[in-house]
């Protein structure tokens, strides 16, 4: 079928009429200009922000996942540079996300609508300090700092604020291990950290802590002298997306087993349904396929602390069903999952929810 | 026309694989709404999108009694009900990853949806059958997060 389109041929405006629009457009521009471009990069920071950085940390910057940006010692505390440095490498193994496609125009616009929480006022960091010991401010950081921030700066175990569950603080330590921070925060950062701490956090300043400031130039040359530490190298990914066991029996005797492995591995069984239930009429379900749902709810609350986006995984299910003539005994691979949350203290968990699945598994097959 | 469709599949991964990084596999969306109101704009909008939702597991309600407190943590299954009755038998590993889940959590006065991208899923799944399946379930979970931020504004 041929279609026949019609253009109508656009009417020529007279030559001063399109003068007197362009001279408009110019006026306009030239009055509105400067804040037509002073106001785009926070615009497109905003929405670079709310796009990727929202979620975590607020529309507001209040905090929740990630640290609260919006706070004014906080912000007061770190330079341009360490917020840029910060999105651009993010965390390793922290939940922060690195984000390399972000142009340094991108990185600025974002640093600069941060910054407006704060009423956009600069940085001030305390004066370089002299260099320090690093011998001597491994001590008095194993006295001073440790406690909150782990042995060796490796941070607290988990990350954010206190939003949605009670912890053990309002607020998470950072891991002054981290590659990320250790690119980013330069030694003023690091330095002005230390002899201010940081207010309405629970980090006090050097002065609370009865340091003077020889101790705090060897805190500041310790925590630099982490990056020197070999970092561990992140293990391959591997396995497939599922733990499967093939069962030598029936169904109905594979999933007795099953309910019996899932208890002993004290887990408590929630719920049997079938794979389609209330997605089908009542009675015209798949009996060939069945879910087990259990929980063990202390290693949960642990999990959920650590890091709450683990519900992807929730609640722990085994699939049973008979395929090709086989029951097939199987559960998400949590460690194959684990790669997509950037948070080693979970993969840790993760793996040792691997190793339930796999033994609950092989029991039930066995 | 099935050929037509995991290549069509195919592209579609590739075009979402290539959308600005986010954290990587998991898709993360904070809604400006109280708890009880986003969950009625989450399940409006997976319906609204032509699934059916099979049952909300509350976990806060098992946590807290065993006693650990927590603010409301759910999440919501759902799926196509023709997609739970194919799929498995195209490849039963996939059973492990049926139904489709949300998980939404309250932040004090927002709250929080997530989910795997089935985008990122689809990696661990080889099958060219299932292909188009994960691109199509990429393009409804973005659909439905952003109908929910939407309903929050």
């Amino acid at each position: 079928m041929a279609l026949s389109v019609s253009i109508k041929p656009r009417e020529r405006k007279p030559a001063s009429r399109r003068l007197g629009a362009g001279s408009a457009f110019v006026v306009v521009f030239w009055a509105l200009g400067p804040q037509i471009a002073a106001a785009r990069p926070a615009t497109i920071g905003a929405r670079l922000y709310n796009r990727d950085c929202a979620a975590c940390h607020g529309e507001r910057g209040r905090g929740g996942i990630g640290l609260p940006l919006s706070l004014p010692s906080f912000q007061q505390n770190v330079d341009n540079r360490y917020l840029r440095r910060t999105i651009r490498y993010g965390r390793r193994g922290r939940i922060m996300p690195p984000s390399p496609r972000l142009s340094g125009a991108q990185l600025r616009s974002m640093v600069r609508y941060i910054r407006r929480w704060a009423g956009n006022r600069p940085a001030t960091l305390v004066g370089a300090g002299k260099p320090g010991n690093p011998a001597r401010g491994a001590v008095l950081f194993a006295a001073h700092c440790a406690l909150c921030h782990g042995a060796a700066g490796v941070g607290a175990p988990s990350t954010g604020v206190t939003l949605s569950r009670p912890r053990s603080q309002p607020i998470m330590a950072p891991a002054l291990d981290n590659p990320g921070y250790l690119a980013s925060a330069s030694d003023p950062v690091i330095r002005t950290a230390v002899v201010r701490g940081v207010a309405g956090t629970p980090m006090p300043s050097s002065r609370r802590e009865g340091l003077t400031a020889k101790n705090v130039d060897d805190l500041v040359a310790y925590i630099r002298s982490l990056q020197n530490r070999p970092q561990p190298a992140t293990p391959p990914v591997r396995g497939g997306p599922d733990i499967v066991g093939v069962s030598p029996d029936g169904l109905a005797p594979t999933i007795a087993r099953l309910k019996d492995a899932v208890q002993a591995a004290n887990m408590r069984l929630i719920r049997v349904q079938y794979l389609d239930q209330g997605f089908v009429t009542p009675g015209m379900e798949n009996k060939h396929q069945v879910i087990v749902y259990s929980c063990d709810f202390g290693f949960l609350n642990t999990a959920l602390q650590v890091d709450p986006r683990v519900g992807v995984f929730l609640p722990c299910r085994i699939t049973v069903l008979q395929h090709r003539g086989k029951v097939l005994v199987m559960s998400v691979n949590p460690k194959r999952l684990s790669t997509l949350f950037n948070n080693a203290a979970l993969s840790r968990l993760c793996d040792e929810m691997y190793h339930r699945y796999r033994d609950v598994i092989e029991e039930a097959t066995f | 026309m099935r050929r037509g469709q995991t290549i069509l599949g195919v592209l579609l991964l590739a075009v979402l694989a290539l959308a600005p990084a986010r954290a990587a596999g998991l898709l993360l969306a904070r809604v400006d709404l109280p708890f009880p109101e986003a969950m009625v704009q989450l399940q409006d909008s997976i319906v609204h999108q032509g699934y059916t939702i099979a049952r909300v597991q509350r976990v806060n309600a098992g946590l807290k009694a065993n006693g650990y407190t927590t603010a409301p943590y759910q999440i919501v299954f759902f799926a196509k009900p023709a997609e739970m009755r194919a799929l498995p038998a195209l490849d039963p590993q996939i059973a492990a990853y049926l139904p489709l889940s949300i998980v939404i959590f309250a932040e004090r006065h927002h709250t929080l949806i997530l989910t795997t991208d089935p985008a990122e899923i689809a990696t661990l799944f080889p099958q060219r059958a299932l292909q188009p399946h994960f691109a199509e379930w990429a393009q409804d979970v973005r659909a439905i997060f952003r109908a929910v931020r939407r309903s929050g504004r």
